[in-house]
């Protein structure tokens, strides 16, 4: 057997995800969505903190919700409750969503008049941390029932995200979760990561996780707006700003 | 569960440059790196790429070889180079800050991809 070609070459084993994120992006910043990634193992609270999100939120922003779901629509009926517009996708077998499933949606020009877009991810630590959708920030909830070594044993999904949030701490006093060391996991992990501990239940922590989360939204939007400003004078149209943290690229 | 993507992505990025090369060939071995700090596990990876090459035409043959990269962080303190150990909860050994960067760890790439010719003797068993 002759060998006619042995090539070093170095491509993105996931680069299609990542140019169909990319795609994603442009979409939304045409849009002016801004895009949050929830993203949480199954029952950690995502579509409990996504009613109470959009609850506090609606009169401040118009948000729609993509809710990703194997089977059924459970989730999104819980949320169509809130009078936010609800797209679901059904993933089927697969056990996260990906940037081409979400690109699908976009392309029916449903999200035009929405400014933030909440995308609730199928429950798992760890398929969803592989497949970046084009959002503009991530934020990953662990519940107290959970146990605080999950940062440990799924560094990934905590690594590459804008936010952890402790989710039903009203039950801390009942199990062995220990906050410190599960923040602190997450600090080694990632630096920049805002930590929040919550309780939708009994309301505490949840203002200051929404003061964090509508400040994001608004600095987003201001930043869009700079860009759009700019491109009108004919200058670079910049979609996305390369110092902030920008998952959607691997460094 | 997701390594099933991943097989097929790379088969299917294989295939395509066995096609674009001409004809009478085809892909013997493939060579990813995969970092420790992501979320693939190599043995279920191996187990989808066999089970998904028989319906890459280009791909029948083709072995699957994984470079596993260990992880190295940089800590945020004193830029040490340290390997993320779960015992000190991911923290620099020395002066226990946390991680800066990654230096290493979160590949996730297809490095070398031997294409041959297809073998007389193959060609004539298919005919």
């Amino acid at each position: 057997m002759h060998e006619v070609v042995d090539e070093h070459i170095l491509q993105r084993i996931m680069g299609n995800n990542e140019d169909a994120a990319e795609h994603n992006r442009e979409h939304f910043d045409e849009n002016g969505n801004v895009a949050i990634n929830f993203m949480s193992a199954p029952g950690a609270g995502k579509t409990t903190l996504l009613e109470a999100c959009i609850q506090k939120l609606k009169a401040k922003f118009k948000i729609a919700v993509i809710e990703g779901d194997m089977v059924g629509t459970l989730d999104a009926d819980r949320l169509a409750g809130t009078g936010a517009p609800v797209h679901q996708i059904s993933t089927g077998r697969a056990c996260h969503l990906d940037a081409s499933m979400v690109g699908r949606l976009l392309h029916q020009e449903l999200f035009d008049k929405y400014q933030v877009l909440f995308i609730e991810n199928v429950g798992n630590l760890v398929c969803p941390a592989e497949f970046p959708l084009g959002e503009h920030f991530r934020v990953v909830l662990l519940s107290a029932s959970e146990g605080d070594d999950k940062p440990l044993k799924y560094p990934v999904i905590f690594k590459n995200c804008n936010a952890v949030v402790f989710t039903k701490c009203d039950l801390l006093p009942h199990v062995n979760f220990d906050l410190e060391k599960a923040a602190e996991a997450v600090k080694n992990l990632n630096p920049e990561a805002s930590i929040f501990s919550i309780s939708v239940k009994t309301g505490e922590g949840l203002s200051q996780f929404l003061q964090w989360l509508s400040a994001q939204i608004l600095a987003k939007q201001k930043h869009a707006l700079h860009n759009k400003a700019i491109a009108a004078e004919g200058g670079f149209n910049v979609y996305f700003d390369a110092s902030e943290s920008n998952i959607c690229r691997r460094q | 569960m997701h390594e099933l993507s991943i097989a097929q992505n790379i088969l299917s990025m294989v295939n395509s440059r066995v096609e674009k090369e001409g004809i009478q060939l085809e892909a013997t071995a493939v060579t990813v790196m995969i970092g420790e700090f992501r979320n693939v596990d190599p043995e279920s990876l191996e187990f989808a790429f066999d089970a998904m090459k028989p319906s890459f035409e280009f791909c029948r043959n083709c072995l699957l070889k994984i470079i596993s990269v260990k992880a190295e962080g940089i800590c945020t303190k004193s830029m040490h180079s340290f390997h993320p150990e779960k015992q000190n909860g991911f923290s620099c050994p020395i002066c226990n800050s946390a991680i800066k960067e990654f230096k290493s760890g979160e590949e996730l790439d297809i490095v070398r991809i031997i294409i041959s010719t297809i073998d007389q003797g193959r060609l004539e068993c298919t005919k």
